[in-house]
């Protein structure tokens, strides 16, 4: 070490490497105390944008595919969106703007999008963008069936794709889908080639096969360990809220598909990421404060975070016991073990849903409320101190994947501050087999909810079936295409949600982004997906 | 002791082609053996691959999974096929040399075993490489040197080490050697200066694992009346004494473990796999599992124990070179069948 910094604070501040190096070492195990680096999280924002450089990107659990209609998560995601592009770009406000359909139009009931195609596409392997390939694109979808399950649960009941000329494709659905608009503009259903679509699915699957019409082109592939796309310069039709219309400004973004996340974290803090997806609690609550890297504070639009119940099950079935247990929820306490930059929870949907409003006051803490429900719903203390009913002991089980994990000492603080209502909470993460698997038997107490989409539907995919006003309801919000209404709609059911406590919602998880200040990201979609297109690194 | 035998040079290719015979019928029993009992044992897994692929909760509800009707894409992969008619027609697969698809990305299983082999193979022999005279100079140093430090220095160290995590080790590593030195890289297999960091970790922990049958062995040598009393009355000097007489004889435990150890390597190193973010069979092994994938399950089976026939093979050879005693009995006993 060359010389000791001295920051604002006054103390010894030691290289970013060595910090760096010492936060790893202090996650591996030993203690070390006194030596992080404190900083004032200010972040300097350069407007000029740099053409040139190359953005290091590490997205967890990654494996080869590139298959956007295949990558679901959000991380995963991230790089892809570079990729394809898709006909109509989702504005965080949950509008959409042009992108490759100059204008669209969708009847009064949601069963009939018309979409008006751009004239000057191509894909990068020279093929020209048109109606058929749009066609084509969805229709490989579609014959794939549940090997696109998320794509096809997304498009809903597809009637037919039709294409009156060259530039208009329509998309007539057997049943409303008002969230049409926005899986159309999720890079799952980018648009891909023709020369892709006719691929089968283990082709799309490997190596370079996918080809969009994205700012990006995929240029090497280094199997499950990641990927190189490189810039497109003859890129001219980026979504119309892009400052940037032309090629775009970065020369490549490398995707590494680093395993460990306290690794990647420290490869972001010596400067070897540009751009991270998935954090520690720990690391967490350090780039909060960090001055080399900001970590959005925004959560992932969709659902908040908690339990989903199986109202099937017995003591769930009683509205009363769902109540109790949401008023013997503390999440303060809760919040207290998560990392220092996750909130409250205000209702049903995340705070940065387009569609969410303010429902806090439906959120509350009331221990004594909860015994008294519990009590007069005919659940007393055994000798045990778990309260039973005819026999049955009031014991829940949580079932949630291994990317739950992170979740599980705020899950423990939900689990003592039952006990002290007498129930019991047993939780365990499964694999995504088993945990499917459960799902579709019904053999659970809780699932983990946590939706991710930036949509009013996101809550029909999990509290569909439940409950046949709320039925009602989602199935209005499908019939509905005008953003206002859908709003109220959505309201109405994150409040039936809550007020039936068919969902206990903890907080509203922070797992976005992280990355050094000298990256820039002008431009989100409303998943909170970067705009790469936009985005540029400073060069030293 | 047996007489001497003569033997034909036919008798002798015969004799040879009977215990390569013998020794094939016993491979081929092994891997279907290995076959059977993963196939059977991977049912009892909660939860199939169509389940596996359906995508997480986060991007599609839990009721939207309840309501999904998986059964079309379990007929197309075979899935719902009786349980013998799949073990059957894997097994018909396994004898045409054909491994099947894997049932997550329905690539060709031997694609995906082409693509981790040549990482996993390197990385095992480039940490043997390293490792076999490594530990060897440790035992040595722990058992030859004047210095009493030098010795329980070079004892101690094997076992210390063998006691550490391998993936708090690798960590150590990628902060030292990565992120505060920026020597090498921490993850990726692209490129020698990839393999480094890695191969360390393993060298050091096979050379550890050496080291410590060795000492144990080179101890009990050394105490024997041929090296204690004999050698030194026919005026042979210690470090002599040790070469020619005690390591040859102290390197039959090294010998199974280090049969043992190929094999850790090649299925066991899926935690080095993970910290370095490398592709590898131990890595994809645990992710198929995960996936329920049976078919790259089965697939990594069978290579894993063709792999471990073959280095008991090797193993089995190294005794006979090692010890003449043996290919005497294993020469008369060949002589006396031939006989009756």
């Amino acid at each position: 070490m060359k010389r000791h910094l001295r920051d604002a604070t006054g103390r010894v501040r030691l290289p970013r490497r060595a910090t760096a190096a010492l936060a790893l070492f202090t996650s591996a195990g030993l203690v070390l105390s006194g030596c992080a680096a404190a900083g004032g999280g200010v972040q300097t924002v350069s407007s000029t944008p740099v053409k040139g450089g190359v953005l290091k990107y590490r997205a967890a659990g990654g494996g080869k595919s590139l298959d956007p209609a295949t990558t679901t998560g959000y991380g995963l995601a991230v790089p892809l969106r570079g990729l394809v592009d898709s006909l109509v770009f989702n504005n965080p406000d949950g509008t959409f703007a042009p992108w490759l359909a100059t204008k669209w139009e969708v009847n009064d009931n949601a069963t009939r999008y018309a979409f008006t195609l751009r004239q000057d596409v191509t894909f990068s392997n020279g093929e020209k963008f048109d109606a058929t390939a749009v066609r084509l694109s969805y229709q490989a979808l579609r014959d794939g069936g549940a090997k696109y399950a998320v794509a096809n649960q997304w498009i809903g009941a597809l009637a037919q794709i039709t294409t009156p000329d060259p530039h208009t494709v329509v998309f007539d659905l057997v049943k409303p889908n008002s969230s049409f608009l926005q899986a159309v503009s999720s890079t799952v259903l980018g648009v891909v080639a023709p020369a892709t679509a006719r691929l089968p699915f283990e082709k799309r699957q490997e190596g370079l096969g996918i080809i969009g019409s994205g700012p990006f082109v995929a240029a090497e592939s280094r199997g499950e360990e990641g990927y190189t796309l490189v810039r497109r310069d003859d890129y001219a039709w980026a979504p119309e809220p892009a400052a940037n219309r032309g090629a775009p400004y970065l020369d490549k973004i490398e995707v590494r598909n680093i395993q460990d996340n306290s690794i990647a974290a420290a490869e972001l803090r010596s400067g070897g990421l540009d751009l991270l997806h998935n954090t520690e609690p720990a690391d967490k609550t350090e780039f909060s404060t960090s001055r080399d890297i900001t970590i959005r504070r925004e959560p992932l639009p969709g659902s908040a975070l908690g339990f989903a119940a199986n109202t099937d099950v017995p003591g769930l079935d009683d509205v009363r016991v769902r109540r109790a247990l949401a008023l013997a929820v503390d999440r303060d306490a809760v919040l207290k073990r998560a990392s220092a930059i996750d909130i409250a929870p205000k209702g049903a949907y995340t705070a940065s849903n387009p569609y969410f409003t303010d429902q806090s006051d439906k959120i509350r803490t009331d221990v004594a409320a909860a015994e008294r429900l519990l009590d007069e719903a005919g659940w007393r203390r055994g000798a045990d101190g778990v309260r039973a009913k005819a026999g049955a002991r009031l014991s829940l089980e949580l079932v949630y994947s291994p990317s739950t994990i992170s979740h599980e000492p705020n899950i423990a603080v939900v689990q003592s501050q039952w006990k002290a209502i007498g129930v019991e909470l047993k939780f365990g993460s499964l694999t995504q087999a088993e945990l499917n698997q459960r799902l579709q038997s019904g053999n659970y107490s809780f699932s983990w909810g946590s939706g991710t989409r930036p949509d009013a539907d996101v809550l029909r995919s999990t509290y569909g079936g439940l409950d046949e006003e709320l039925d009602e309801v989602f199935d209005q919000i499908l019939a509905e295409p005008d953003i206002a209404a859908r709003k109220a709609l959505a309201t109405r059911a994150s409040e039936i949600v809550l007020d039936e406590a068919y969902y206990i919602p903890l907080y509203d998880f922070i797992q976005p982004l992280a990355y050094r200040n000298s990256t820039h990201l002008p431009l989100l979609e409303a998943t909170h997906i970067p705009w790469l297109g936009d985005a540029w690194i400073d060069q030293q | 002791m047996s007489e001497p035998v003569p033997s034909t040079r036919a008798g002798a290719a015969r004799d040879l082609a009977r215990v390569v015979g013998a020794k094939l019928a016993h491979a081929v029993a092994v891997v279907f053996t290995a076959y059977s009992a993963s196939f059977f044992l991977l049912f009892v897994l909660p939860g199939d691959a169509v389940l596996a692929r359906v995508g997480t909760t986060d991007t599609i509800g839990s009721a939207d999974v309840a309501d999904l009707d998986l059964d079309l894409l379990r007929d197309e992969i075979g899935l719902s096929d009786s349980l013998w008619t799949q073990y059957l027609s894997g097994l018909a697969g396994l004898v045409r040399g054909d491994l099947g698809h894997s049932l997550i990305t329905e690539q060709p299983v031997t694609t995906l075993l082409g693509e981790v082999l040549p990482n996993t193979i390197t990385l095992a022999l480039a940490s043997l490489a390293l490792s076999v005279p490594l530990g060897f100079l440790l035992a040595v140093l722990a058992v030859n040197p004047r210095a009493r430090a030098v010795r329980s220095l070079a004892s101690l160290v094997p076992s210390a080490y063998v006691s550490l995590p391998v993936f708090w080790v690798g960590i150590l590593f990628i902060y030292f050697f990565s992120l505060t030195l920026g020597w090498f890289p921490s993850n990726g297999s692209q490129g020698f200066a990839s393999l480094v960091l890695p191969t360390a970790v393993l060298a050091l922990l096979g050379a550890a694992q050496f080291a410590q049958v060795l000492i144990s062995g080179l101890r009990a040598e050394l105490g024997a009346t041929y090296a204690a009393v004999t050698a030194p009355a026919k005026g042979a000097g210690r470090l002599h004494t040790l070469y020619r007489h005690c390591l040859r004889n102290a390197s039959f435990p090294f010998l199974a473990v280090f049969g043992l150890r190929v094999g850790q390597l090649l299925g066991g190193t899926v935690v080095v796999e993970v910290v370095f973010s490398r592709v590898g069979l131990g890595r994809l092994m645990v992710d198929s599992v995960k996936a329920v994938d049976l078919t790259v399950v089965l697939g990594l089976v069978v290579v894993l124990a063709v792999a471990y026939v073959a280095v008991n093979a090797l193993v089995d050879i190294g005794y006979v070179l090692l010890d003449p005693r043996l290919r005497r009995r294993a020469a008369s006993a060949v002589a006396s069948e031939v006989r009756a």
